[in-house]
């Protein structure tokens, strides 16, 4: 169905006959004022996704297929399969382990309910690794509000994680996963991570929308990675004489808010000029900033043009180490430069073209898009300590670490 | 418990808001919301790039949460 049937389909549609437990807490949440505007479903359509991440000798390929089909005027499912080919040869591969390559892949599902002006939406998502299970639900609510010029959701995901650690043989062969590993030594540990989100997105003119969102997330279990290693100064270490290897310990909490507003100005001409802002703050003491402008222009009723600039600063956790001092102590070390003082910034170019528009047997229309983005990692306390091969072949060993990384999309999609 | 707490009382403002409310009217009306409903304004044009984009960002920086368009848990280290 056309979307601009679908919307004028449940513009009028009354209130349904709804089990009385849905009825009631849509009440008990909203009030249910129920006024004559509406929600509209998401649009059915079908998208199938090529991704590639390469940077820093680690690259991360492969596909990802989305569907989505309304079944009569109040149900929409959905299905995403998703799978990341990760080969690894990162820097901190390269600084105390060896090259690895694994596969993760992803299946989600879920289904938004239309109530009137409210729609439900509830979700599961499972993904696995050899060495890490991951199941989350999902549920959310969001409801239109003075005359469909508001917008107001409200979501909760809870996640349960499992996480082993996987043995390799001296050719690097995958043999098994470790039995002793986990805080209980029954070879896994677990994660229960909880999210919950507020959106508020608000009409302010006939030409500018704005959205604020809010998100918590709290986790509780295993934080890091098993294979990570801090390093220490040693004066008779195996890395240059002076500096070796020591485990991380990271808290087995960690809970985070981010509070993201973005605004879409619609420019007289047809075009879109974007504005985002982020504020993140944890309990590790990670506080970050994330800026973004995006511009969007079609072009002769086919072509769709995106340029989008993005620049990420994080200030460090409060246990990160670049290199641990000899003696050191302290209860939580860490060195995932990912918990280090950095700086990123994305370029991002994208171009989208759009066929079938009049319709075509049961399609509304096609597309086929192209992205890409180029990022640059700049570490300010994140060193490169790789040695290089052959050893003390590496000119930067012990200057900040940097690395650009290019970022692909291709994908294509139909409306139907 | 805190935070479903502060959910809760997110949800009974805004339930007050939607009966106060009633007698708002939109000051953009629904015919004058073409510009807004281009498919060029979206949050998010499409679920599955957006979708991609969060899990490039969350595996490579520290913050998490409140993207845009759909995300979730992922399990990658």
């Amino acid at each position: 169905m056309r979307n601009q049937e679908r919307a004028a389909a449940v513009a009028v549609i009354n209130l349904r006959r709804w089990p009385a437990w849905a009825i009631a807490i849509l009440y008990a949440v909203f009030g249910m004022s129920l006024p004559l505007m509406a929600a509209i479903l998401p649009e059915d359509r079908f998208d199938i996704l090529y991704h590639r991440y390469e940077g820093d000798q680690v690259t991360v390929d492969g596909p990802s297929i989305l569907g989505r089909k309304a079944f009569g005027k109040h149900t929409s499912l959905y299905a995403n399969y998703y799978t990341d080919a990760v080969s690894s040869a990162s820097i901190d591969v390269r600084t105390y382990a060896s090259p690895y390559t694994e596969d993760r892949t992803e299946y989600s599902f879920g289904a938004d309910l239309l109530f009137d002006n409210t729609t439900m939406a509830v979700g599961f998502t499972n993904s696995e690794e050899n060495d890490y299970s991951s199941d989350t639900y999902h549920f959310g609510v969001s409801h239109t509000m003075f005359g469909d010029l508001t917008t107001v959701s409200l979501g909760f995901s809870y996640g349960d994680d499992e996480i082993r650690k996987n043995l390799y043989d001296q050719d690097g062969n995958f043999v098994g996963n470790d039995p002793t590993f986990g805080i209980n030594g029954d070879g896994k540990d677990t994660l229960d991570r909880r999210n919950y989100r507020l959106g508020i997105t608000q009409v302010l003119t006939r030409s500018m929308i704005m959205n604020l969102a809010y998100e918590t997330v709290s986790d509780t279990g295993y934080t890091q990675n098993p294979y990570r290693s801090a390093l220490i100064e040693q004066p008779n270490g195996p890395i240059d004489n002076r500096i070796g290897f020591t485990g991380e310990s990271y808290p087995r909490t960690r809970t985070s808010n981010a509070v993201a507003v973005r605004a879409n100005y619609f420019l007289p001409y047809r075009a879109a000029l974007k504005f985002e802002y982020k504020y993140y703050a944890d309990s590790w003491d990670i506080k970050a900033h994330t800026y973004k402008i995006a511009y969007t222009q079609p072009f002769r009723d086919h072509w769709f043009f995106d340029v989008s600039y993005r620049v990420y600063q994080q200030d460090q956790a409060s246990f990160y180490f670049d290199l641990i001092p000899l003696g050191g102590q302290q209860t939580y070390q860490g060195r995932d430069k990912e918990l280090s003082t950095f700086e990123s910034q994305g370029i991002g170019f994208g171009v989208s073209y759009e066929f079938l528009k009049n319709g075509w047997w049961k399609l509304d229309k096609g597309s086929v898009s192209f992205g890409y983005e180029r990022k640059i990692f700049d570490y300010e306390n994140f060193s490169d300590y790789d040695e290089g091969d052959p050893r003390g072949s590496n000119p930067n060993f012990g200057k900040p670490f940097s690395f650009d990384a290019d970022v692909v999309e291709v994908f294509f999609s139909v409306w139907y | 418990m805190t935070y479903l707490r502060l959910l809760l009382i997110v949800a009974m403002i805004t339930g007050s808001a939607t009966l106060s409310g009633c007698g708002i009217k939109p000051w953009v009306k629904p015919y004058e919301r073409a510009n807004l409903a281009d498919p060029i304004m979206s949050f998010a044009r499409d679920p599955v790039a957006e979708s991609y984009k969060n899990h490039v960002h969350q595996a490579r920086e520290g913050a998490r949460g409140a993207e845009s368009g759909a995300g979730g848990g992922c399990g990658c280290n």
